[in-house]
């Protein structure tokens, strides 16, 4: 009777193990459903960029800037993600000998405009501040990239 | 974006408890058919299970209490993994099953101690080359203070216990890389200069990458640790793929590996040997292929169901309780065990691959994708050169095999993937 006891217990172990990992399993699929879920509840457009800059509104308006192509006052829609860089690939060129090729990105999160330095070798300052790990935006902010100088606009200018 | 439903449970932690409910059982029922079925297990091992689970919890408790908001997945999953090696090594052996407990407390404390001290992990990209600087002392003394074990030379003695500083090193070359290729991305992904359809970085780029392939190949020629190298080789790769997304890279780096390994099998007869037990291991049967033969007739005397805990003669393997450990597992728990290991560390990487994918900014990714990859690799490697599918490299299975050092050094990790997640989590 033990022996037989004991032979259900070598193998007991052997399915707790594999309750364990259908326990797993679903615990895993039920986060990755309700991550579509919420997912399906904001729809994302990267690709209808009009829609997008009207949708989340913000913008960035040059305050300060060397450079003719980019006047003071000029604006640009933010959308879902704008990228400032010297390379011809960023969604705003500052063609200037202190910007990296990709040097920030704003982006937007959870509904809130975040600033994020992307490894540039001059930095990016928020306020007078450089950024050590991306920050949420806030109206006014005034965002410093090379020689040009962005004011963030968080409602539309 | 994705995350108000999980933040809810992460921040529970309720994912975390449940699964650690599941882990309880798992352990408990193997340290008592320990206790039942052996005359050599003594009332410790009914002490050792219920204490290893309420370790866990405990852990769990105060990351509760203090709002932490790390990964639910990880701690559950080293749970089982660790419950699974406590009982596998004190079926082997009791006293191994004793100081392998010791050190999983050691392990969970240095855990707590990382989720706390270092949760503001990014200051650790601070000082990349100190730590390039630490990370080759601590790789050159094993070389001439070191110790042999199993024909690597990668051990330093402490009078009181012994430590193998490539296990530490991992973590520096992990947070080297990530600190460098954040800076040096644009560059590497673009290319400074062409050659006609081809555009290369400059030097000052490439160079610190080709240092790399050379300390690795330093580790393979001077500490005849193969398996570290092609870990730390492999491991590189991966963090430069992810940074740049160029294939060519990967290609240029598999290329030198293939040179390095090729020269490496001619000037060396330890790496020839190696290849040789690889390609066939029955004419060195009684020599340098035993170890090897044993564990196919540990793994092939298991079969689905495996003979069952305590039942088999994993004892005929040598050194099966370090990097062994998984032919044990296979004998005794089966095909179903041995895979459900490897299920085990997959799910380990599929959770630190979201974690990469939920940074916000460049340095977490790399650091996170780069503990995964070293992870992911080692657990391959390892169980890859115990089942003949890769020449045999002595390297241990992640929080299974027998050993301090590669206990606490992935603990460590674990706490920085964790960091990275809460981080992350408590962001947004």
């Amino acid at each position: 009777m033990f022996a037989i006891l004991l032979a259900v217990l070598r193998y007991v172990f052997l399915i707790f193990l594999f309750l364990f990992i259908f326990g797993l399993v679903r615990w895993m699929i039920n986060d990755l459903r309700s991550e579509a879920r919420s997912s399906v509840l904001t729809p994302e457009q990267p690709h209808d960029k009009k829609r997008a800059e009207e949708k989340y509104g913000g913008r960035m308006i040059v305050t300060e800037s060397p450079l003719p192509e980019l006047i003071p006052g000029v604006s640009f829609g933010i959308g879902r993600e704008m990228v400032i860089g010297r390379g011809s690939v960023s969604d705003v060129v500052i063609k200037d000998s202190f910007t990296s090729t990709r040097h920030a990105r704003v982006f937007v999160k959870d509904g809130q405009y975040w600033l994020e330095d992307l490894g540039s070798t001059n930095g990016t300052y928020l306020n007078g501040v450089q950024l050590k790990k991306p920050v949420v935006l806030a109206d006014g902010d005034g965002i410093k990239v090379g020689g040009v100088t962005f004011q963030f606009a968080r409602w539309g200018a | 974006m994705a995350s108000s439903a999980i933040n809810k449970l992460a921040g529970s932690r309720a994912t975390e408890r449940n699964l650690l409910l599941l882990a309880a059982p798992y352990t408990l029922a193997g340290m008592l058919a320990l206790y039942l079925g052996s005359q050599r297990a003594g009332y410790q091992s009914l002490i050792l299970g219920p204490a290893a689970v309420a370790a866990f919890f405990l852990v769990h408790l105060y990351w509760k209490k203090v709002g932490y908001k790390g990964d639910s997945y990880l701690l559950p999953i080293t749970a089982v993994l660790s419950a699974t090696s406590l009982v596998v090594l004190y079926r082997l052996n009791p006293a191994y099953g004793m100081r392998q407990f010791i050190w999983i407390l050691i392990g969970l404390g240095v855990l707590l101690l990382t989720s706390r001290l270092l949760v503001d992990f990014r200051f650790l990209g601070d000082y990349k080359y100190i730590y390039a600087l630490a990370g080759l002392i601590a790789l050159i003394l094993p070389i001439f203070f070191g110790q042999e074990h199993g024909g690597a030379k990668s051990w330093l003695d402490f009078g009181l216990f012994q430590f193998q500083s490539s296990e530490f090193v991992k973590i520096l070359v992990v947070l080297f890389l990530a600190s460098f290729l954040t800076e040096n991305k644009a560059v590497l992904s673009a290319g400074t200069r062409s050659l006609g359809w081809l555009s290369i970085p400059g030097p000052q780029e490439w160079v610190p990458l080709v240092a790399m392939w050379g300390v690795s190949l330093l580790l393979l020629v001077f500490q005849r640790d193969l398996g570290t190298a092609l870990i730390y080789f492999g491991t590189f790769l991966a963090m430069v793929y992810v940074a740049t997304a160029r294939v060519s890279y990967v290609v240029f780096g598999l290329g030198l590996f293939t040179a390095g390994a090729a020269a490496s099998y001619q000037l060396f007869g330890h790496v020839r040997s190696r290849v040789a037990i690889w390609l066939n291991p029955w004419p060195y049967a009684d020599t340098a292929g035993y170890q090897l033969i044993q564990s196919y007739f540990a793994i092939g005397s298991g079969g689905v169901l495996g003979t069952s805990l305590g039942q088999g003669y994993p004892d005929f393997i040598p050194l099966v309780h370090s990097d062994f450990i998984f032919s044990a597992i296979c004998e005794e728990l089966g095909l179903l065990g041995g895979a459900a290991i490897i299920v085990l560390f997959m799910f380990y990487v599929f959770r630190g691959i979201k974690i990469s994918m939920n940074t916000k900014d460049e340095f977490a990714a790399l650091a996170a994708s780069g503990f995964t990859a070293l992870l992911g690799l080692q657990a391959f490697i390892i169980i890859a050169g115990v089942t003949g599918l890769l020449p045999l490299t002595g390297v241990t299975l992640p929080y299974v095999s027998y050993g301090g050092s590669s206990l606490v050094a992935n603990f460590i990790l674990m706490g920085l993937l964790l960091n990275i997640s809460h981080e992350a989590a408590a962001d947004l």
